[in-house]
């Protein structure tokens, strides 16, 4: 064929005879090139030594989780708690254990939520990692509509990062052989120790610097260091973002994360402890928008938690408050100082109902 | 077993020990089990379907060789092909056909549902499937002579470094390689494998898998993301897919060299093509050349003047795009790329220079739209479906407003500059393993520079070859 065609066999012959000349010219400078290769790799190795100094150390694919651990085997040390919370970032935002702690008579709370935690995380951090660590009495599951999205991109994204990090393998006991190769490495050259910070430092020192992250969870802009409900650039890019992270397929019921936290509830009481979730609050109609199909996108996730209730036989609180305005939000998900001390306050009254304590 | 796992990390060592050293007197055999342990690692399973493939034709190309009746030859010739396209057909394209037959039925008032079998898609079954059927075709053609030791002919069919992922190589060079009795490699043998498979491991780890995040994240936005994300999203594709095949490719020939077996070059830097024509000629150069000689010239090729010639171009094509997987976005690419081709031959008026003559500054914008032409395609070839294709094309030509993705240009831009010095220097010397005439310090950096990039790539989360799903 005249169009598509390519090199004879005898073209690929002599290409192949000049590579082998070539080669033969390379082998005579050998030491050279290989003293030029180690001291490149010992100039790698000495600035990522350097740099390594300020970094953390991390093991979970997330700097929360990392601290949540060594928070938590602090805490397991003295006996554990009696109430837990897990979820995503809303619980962590609403829900201020000091306030849970005053109001009611639980010995130890501990807010176990990580950031951008789905149905799938949340069931593997809390069985694996938080009720063996702090054998609560009673766990408390906050979820927003998102957590039962099958299709979210970003509840995958997470969910494998938790799940392959070498801080699971190595807390389950479950390390491969690549990632024990990792850490015998790891500890030898700071190179290999660090290299997830250098593959992608902008994120990894936005994450691991704790007052960025702090200032992202609060919903600030990186750049306009603006209030997110001033910032009309971050808000369009929460609406881009979201649009297709907040549905919960109804055809789906119970799909994959929402099977998660069934099966989650069903462990959990298998082991002794009493479960109760909680519908996070939202800001309104905004939030409502950021779903593909809007407020019956919602209505089905309303619906399968209600399921999920009936089925396992917990309490579920409705924390929703559409009547609360922009005031008690730091974005569309996350309530702001003021909102978080009147939510946790009446959560821990709803708790103390609900719990007949 | 993937090129950049620890498992290969210690399987290839093992191997070229004992091929040189106690089995060197069975090394074929050696390849034959390595081979199958290389593959089985996946799917055991489906060893099966590459014996079957063996033995078929191993057996149908004697008794071509016995016969001298024509129609004896072509029914056994027919039987190599059913046997090959049945089972690439079965496993690849039946839920495609099933599914594309119901839609149809329904738009016609029909109502039915595709009978989908849940099947699996083994793993390399389109290359070794074309490389065992070409070798059935030359025997037909008597163009070759039948190998009689059946495992010689069964390491062809499952030659390790190219099982997978090609090149899709030719009987008439890789079998005397393998019949013969094969010398202990010289030093500078060795050198020019390991490079090869560093380069590889560099282009697929650091370049590939570094640029992959930013590909996925502007696919999974084609809908909303803004026309300067999505741009720079196909730049990135158009860098991953290269890096990502042209690196395996670059293992693939360097392990096997190690082996002292020489495979076929199947990329000579494509994105430096000055027209689509050369692209061809320099991109996946053992389909290419494959499509060329078994399909295009059964065709006719372009014996039968212009406008058969345009015809045979358009249905190579599509069906090389087909070859690519069971999608209407790969025969959407293979079509496009088919119209090139034939604009091409038709606006040509002389003789156009070859694809690997060097370059000069006039050739810049030829390269440039070349370049652009061919990212057009990997918009269908890389969109999971044809609506999100079309949402990407349409967020890009409507200028759609949007936050432009800074990390992944980034990403692109000295990433993108890695992988075009990396072909300059192979475009100027025609070689492959050009950067080994460098001086040695020069030398020594840029090896410093690709071990440590992979060093620092290879912890994150492994990405698969692109090329594995076909």
């Amino acid at each position: 064929m005249a169009a598509i065609p390519v090199a004879t066999s005898t073209e690929e012959e002599a290409n192949r005879s000049v590579e082998l000349a070539v080669a033969e010219r390379g082998t005579r400078n050998t030491r050279a090139t290989w003293v030029t290769l180690v001291a490149v790799l010992i100039v790698a190795e000495l600035i990522a030594r350097f740099l390594s100094a300020g970094l953390a150390d991390p093991q979970w694919n997330f700097s929360q989780t990392d601290r949540k651990v060594a928070e938590m085997n602090a805490i397991a040390k003295g006996g554990g708690v009696e109430i837990v919370f897990v979820g995503n970032s809303a619980v962590n935002s609403d829900i201020i254990s000091g306030v849970i702690t005053r109001d009611t008579d639980f010995e130890g709370v501990y807010n176990a939520a990580l950031d951008g935690s789905p149905g799938v995380l949340t069931n593997d951090w809390t069985i694996n990692v938080v009720e063996p660590l702090l054998d609560p009495d009673v766990v408390v599951i906050g979820l927003t509509s998102r957590d039962l999205n099958d299709g979210s991109r970003s509840n995958l994204r997470v969910t494998d990062g938790y799940l392959n990090s070498p801080g699971r393998a190595l807390f389950l006991g479950q390390q491969t052989a690549g990632q024990k190769a990792d850490r015998f490495f790891g500890e030898l050259s700071a190179l290999v120790r660090i290299r997830a910070f250098l593959r992608d430092p902008v994120s990894l020192i936005t994450q691991y610097r704790d007052d960025i992250a702090e200032e992202r969870l609060r919903g600030v802009d990186d750049f306009t260091k603006e209030p997110y409900f001033n910032d009309d650039i971050l808000i369009n890019r929460t609406r881009e973002r979201a649009l297709n992270d907040f549905s919960v397929d109804p055809t789906a019921a119970p799909g994959t994360q929402a099977g998660a936290i069934v099966d989650l509830i069903e462990r959990l009481q298998s082991r002794g402890a009493e479960v109760v979730i909680v519908e996070m609050p939202y800001s309104g109609m905004d939030y409502i928008a950021l779903h593909t199909n809007g407020q019956s996108d919602y209505d089905a996730y309303h619906a399968t938690l209600i399921s999920i209730a009936d089925r396992t036989g917990v309490a579920l609180i409705d924390g929703t408050r559409p009547e609360w305005t922009t005031d008690y939000f730091e974005d569309f998900l996350h309530l702001n100082s003021a909102g978080a001390n009147t939510f946790s306050t009446e959560l821990a009254q709803q708790l103390e109902v609900v719990l007949a304590r | 077993m993937v090129f950049n796992s620890l498992q290969y990390a210690l399987f290839l060592p093992l191997v070229f020990v004992l091929y040189w050293t106690v089995l060197r007197k069975h090394q074929n055999k050696l390849l034959l089990v390595a081979s199958y342990v290389f593959y089985g690692s996946w799917d055991w399973r489906f060893l099966s379907l590459i014996w079957i493939s063996t033995i078929a034709d191993y057996t149908i190309a004697r008794a071509l060789a016995r016969s001298d009746d024509d129609k004896i030859r072509r029914r056994l010739m027919l039987g190599s092909v059913g046997v090959n396209l049945g089972i690439l057909g079965f496993f690849k394209y039946f839920n495609f056909f099933a599914d594309s037959a119901a839609d149809l039925l329904n738009s016609v008032g029909l109502e039915t549902s595709p009978a989908f079998l849940g099947i699996i898609l083994p793993v390399g079954i389109s290359f070794y499937t074309f490389q065992t059927l070409g070798y059935t075709i030359d025997v037909y053609r008597r163009d070759l002579e039948p190998t009689d030791n059946l495992l010689d002919f069964a390491v062809y069919v499952a030659f390790f470094p190219q099982l997978v992922a090609g090149p899709i190589e030719r009987a008439k060079r890789l079998l005397p390689q393998i019949e013969a009795q094969r010398s202990l490699p010289r030093q500078d043998d060795i050198f020019s494998g390991i490079f090869l498979i560093l380069l590889g491991l560099f282009k697929k780890v650091v370049i590939a898998d570094g640029i992959a995040g930013s590909v996925n994240e502007a696919f999974a936005r084609a809908e909303t993301a803004g026309w300067v994300m999505l741009l720079v999203g196909v730049y990135a594709f158009a860098l991953q897919i290269y890096g990502d095949f042209s690196g395996y490719s670059n293992i693939a020939r360097g392990t096997s060299r190690l082996l002292g077996i020489e495979l076929m070059v199947n990329f000579e830097q494509p994105y430096l093509s000055r027209n689509i024509t050369h692209f061809w000629r320099t991109w996946h150069i053992s389909l290419s050349t494959w499509l060329r000689d078994y399909l295009y010239i059964t065709l006719g090729g372009n014996r039968g003047g212009v406008n058969k010639t345009y015809r045979n171009l358009a249905l190579t094509m599509l069906l090389g795009g087909l070859w690519h997987g069971a999608s209407w976005n790969f025969v959407i690419w293979g079509g496009l790329h088919g119209v090139y081709l034939i604009a091409h031959r038709f606006m040509r008026h002389k003789a156009p220079k070859k694809a690997t003559d060097p370059l000069v500054a006039s050739d810049i914008l030829p390269i440039l739209a070349t370049f652009h032409l061919v990212c057009l395609t990997w918009i269908f070839f890389r969109a999971e479906t044809f609506g999100q294709a079309w949402s990407y094309l349409i967020g890009i030509l409507s200028f759609r407003s949007g936050a432009p993705d800074f990390r992944a240009i980034s990403l692109l831009l000295p990433l993108g500059l890695m992988m075009l010095a990396i072909d300059l220097t192979q475009r100027q010397l025609r070689n492959q393993t050009a950067i080994l005439t460098w001086p040695p310090i020069r030398k020594g950096l840029a090896f410093g520079v690709m071990v440590v990039g992979i060093i620092v790539f290879s912890g994150a989360a492994q990405v698969p070859f692109i090329y594995f799903q076909f």
